[in-house]
């Protein structure tokens, strides 16, 4: 039974048409589609049609078949208080995966560092280069314009007050301690963290990571360790390049008022303080970890399928500014506790 | 092991063995072996879990249920220093090829030798290039696996899988995307290094050909009662072997076998 032969019954336009079905066997898909497409035609038309014999089976068949492309927006629409709980959930799982990832990565560097000639050199050295040199321009830029903006917007509550000059307390105080290395982490997490995440998830899906397994060579330790090492080690020098510069952003409004560069830093001498350097290296340092492990392990953690990769990507880079912000709070409180 | 083989000639000893995923078996209760100096090819239909056989026995999927020894060293239940032996007893080709992205042709067979073999630099590269050169692959070496066709890429994932001259090499599919030629090259190959050096193979694959100039044996997985319907040499099986099989060998649909019985 094909189109063709029964196109000239069709173009009539009969106002009822009965299709013989073959007793036995059960239709092929070409059958299916013709009488579907058939159906279509005549019902179109205004007609009618009958099948012999008729089963339920087969009408639920060419109903299925002969539906037009789903509606557009028809999918089941998720609550906004669901999405949130949903996303806690998923943050608290990440949260925990994350936990347990480290505890594997200390063994691996560990034993890295016992045998430094057994790390991949290469790939530590394009990813220190690839987060520190290559991230250098835009973490100065965003770090000189944030300083800028907060100097410029605390200035008039202080010149209120009649003393401007102290907006370069404020601004050392914050860029120091908290700015420089929260920005530099948040550039990380957007260019480091998520290519880990493309790099190692591309190589899940293709395979890759199965391949270094059967040989008998520990993903972890050779793909993930040379790269935190490497954002470890370089990133903190990059946070300190990047809080000066917000410094100097937060000194070009001082200027502007004819505060001499001497005098801002005097102030800056007087209210940050050797161990504030210190705390925003160690927190850089820390952020950098993080962001590191959720990039590597969001990769490692590839499903397969299309789209897979890009949405580790953005898992990694959502997992890992998370991570450094919880972070960012706890060890500012801990660093109050013990009054550091 | 109650097989009058002895026990040191038996590469690998399935007994029982379940495979499949997060616990869910997709072939159950195999029984079979691979002695050494043999090559072994698994068939079966498109999706029947070939490729879930060989991942289990490449230590990357843990079997179901069941037992499965590897050179001696079972694998169910092994500690991390009996799987790294495990894994350094087998050469594994993917299906995909599953080459280094990163690394060049050379560097890709060159790295488990980094890895694992204490061979001076010199003569480790002497090592890969004339295991490139067995797969026709020694004007490549300097490509990176994107530069090549997936034949190609096969051919490289096959030079590495033997690169640490395991005692057995698993292929999944190293001939499907290859011409006649170069298949019949290959199957050569391993016949070869089968024959003059007592290595063993598992072999998955579909072309016939392959199946009649290889396998001294071959395992047939039957995609219906998900479990192994027949062992033996593909001539045997094509002469008497259960119809499922033998319809195989032949190229028979089962509705023209039907019609024709
Ligand atoms: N990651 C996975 N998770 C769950 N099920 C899987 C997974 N991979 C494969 N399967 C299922 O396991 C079964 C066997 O798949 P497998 O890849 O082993 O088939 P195959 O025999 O190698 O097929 P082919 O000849 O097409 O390569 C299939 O039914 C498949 O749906
Ligand atoms: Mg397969």
């Amino acid at each position: 039974m094909w189109l063709a032969e029964v196109e000239p019954v069709l173009m009539a336009g009969p106002s009822s048409v009965r299709i013989v079905l073959p007793p036995t066997r059960p239709l092929s898909l070409a059958q299916l589609s013709a009488i579907v497409a058939i159906t279509n035609r005549v019902r179109g038309a205004g007609g009618t049609v009958t099948y012999e014999p008729s089963t339920p089976r087969l009408a639920m068949m060419v109903r299925a078949f002969g539906r037009r492309d789903l509606a557009p927006g028809s999918s089941a629409r998720v609550g906004f208080v669901e999405q949130v709980g949903e996303s806690a959930i998923a943050t608290v799982h990440t949260g925990v995966s994350i936990i347990g990832f480290v505890a594997h990565l200390g063994a691996a560097m560990a034993s890295t560092l016992r045998h430094p000639a057994t790390m991949r050199w290469r790939d530590f050295f394009s990813a220190a280069a690839a987060s520190s040199a290559d991230a250098l321009p835009v973490t100065a830029l965003l770090c000189f314009i944030v300083g800028f903006i907060i100097a410029f917007q605390t200035m008039p509550s202080f010149a209120q007050f009649g003393m401007p000059a102290m907006t370069g307390i404020v601004i050392g105080v914050s860029m120091v301690r908290e700015l420089g290395p929260l920005i530099t982490a948040i550039i990380l997490s957007g260019r480091s963290g998520s290519a880990f995440a493309a790099e190692l998830g591309t190589m899940t899906v293709t395979s890759e990571i199965d391949a270094l397994r059967a040989l008998d060579l520990e993903p972890v330790r050779f793909l993930v360790v040379p790269r935190i090492l490497a954002v470890a080690l370089v990133t903190p020098l990059l946070s300190i390049i990047g809080t000066i510069a917000g410094l100097l952003g937060g000194y070009l409004v001082l200027w502007g008022k004819d505060i001499s560069f001497l005098f801002f830093y005097e102030q800056l001498k007087h209210s940050v303080h050797p161990h504030d350097f210190v705390q925003g290296v160690f927190k850089m340092f820390v952020f950098s970890l993080l962001v590191g492990a959720a990039g590597c392990l969001a990769g490692l953690q590839t499903a397969a399928g299309p789209g897979a990769v890009g949405l580790s990507a953005t898992r990694a880079v959502v997992a890992g500014i998370v991570l450094v912000i919880l972070a960012d709070g706890l060890m500012g409180a801990i660093f109050y506790a013990i009054g550091w | 092991m109650d097989t009058s083989i002895p026990s040191n000639d038996l590469l690998l000893a399935a007994r029982g063995l379940s495979i499949g995923y997060h616990g869910k078996a997709v072939m159950r209760d195999l029984t079979f072996d691979v002695r050494r100096g043999e090559v072994v090819v698994v068939a079966g239909g498109s999706g029947c879990g070939k490729t879930t056989l060989m991942r289990t026995i490449a230590t990357l999927l843990p079997p179901v249920s069941g037992s499965l020894a590897i050179n001696g060293h079972e694998l169910v239940g092994a500690s991390a220093e009996s799987l790294s032996v495990i894994r350094r007893s087998l050469g594994v080709m993917f299906q995909s090829g599953a080459l280094f992205g990163g690394l060049t042709v050379l560097e890709n067979v060159l790295l488990p030798m980094e890895a694992h073999r204490h061979l001076a630099r010199p003569a480790r590269v002497e090592m890969a290039k004339s295991l490139l050169s067995s797969v026709f692959m020694q004007d490549a070496a300097n490509k990176l696996p994107s530069e090549l066709s997936g034949g190609m890429q096969k051919r490289v994932a096959i030079a590495r899988a033997l690169a640490l001259e395991p005692p057995i090499v698993l292929l999944d599919e190293p001939s499907a995307g290859l011409d006649p030629i170069t298949s019949a090259e290959l199957d050569r190959l391993i016949r070869e290094f089968c024959e003059s050096t007592g290595r063993s193979f598992l072999v998955v694959t579909h072309e016939l050909p392959s199946i009649f100039a290889i396998a001294d044996r071959m395992v047939f997985l039957d995609a219906q009662s998900r479990t192994i319907t027949a062992i033996g040499t593909p001539k045997d099986l094509l002469e008497s072997g259960p119809t499922a099989v033998r319809q195989f060998l032949s190229r028979t649909p089962p509705d023209q076998a039907k019609e024709a019985a």
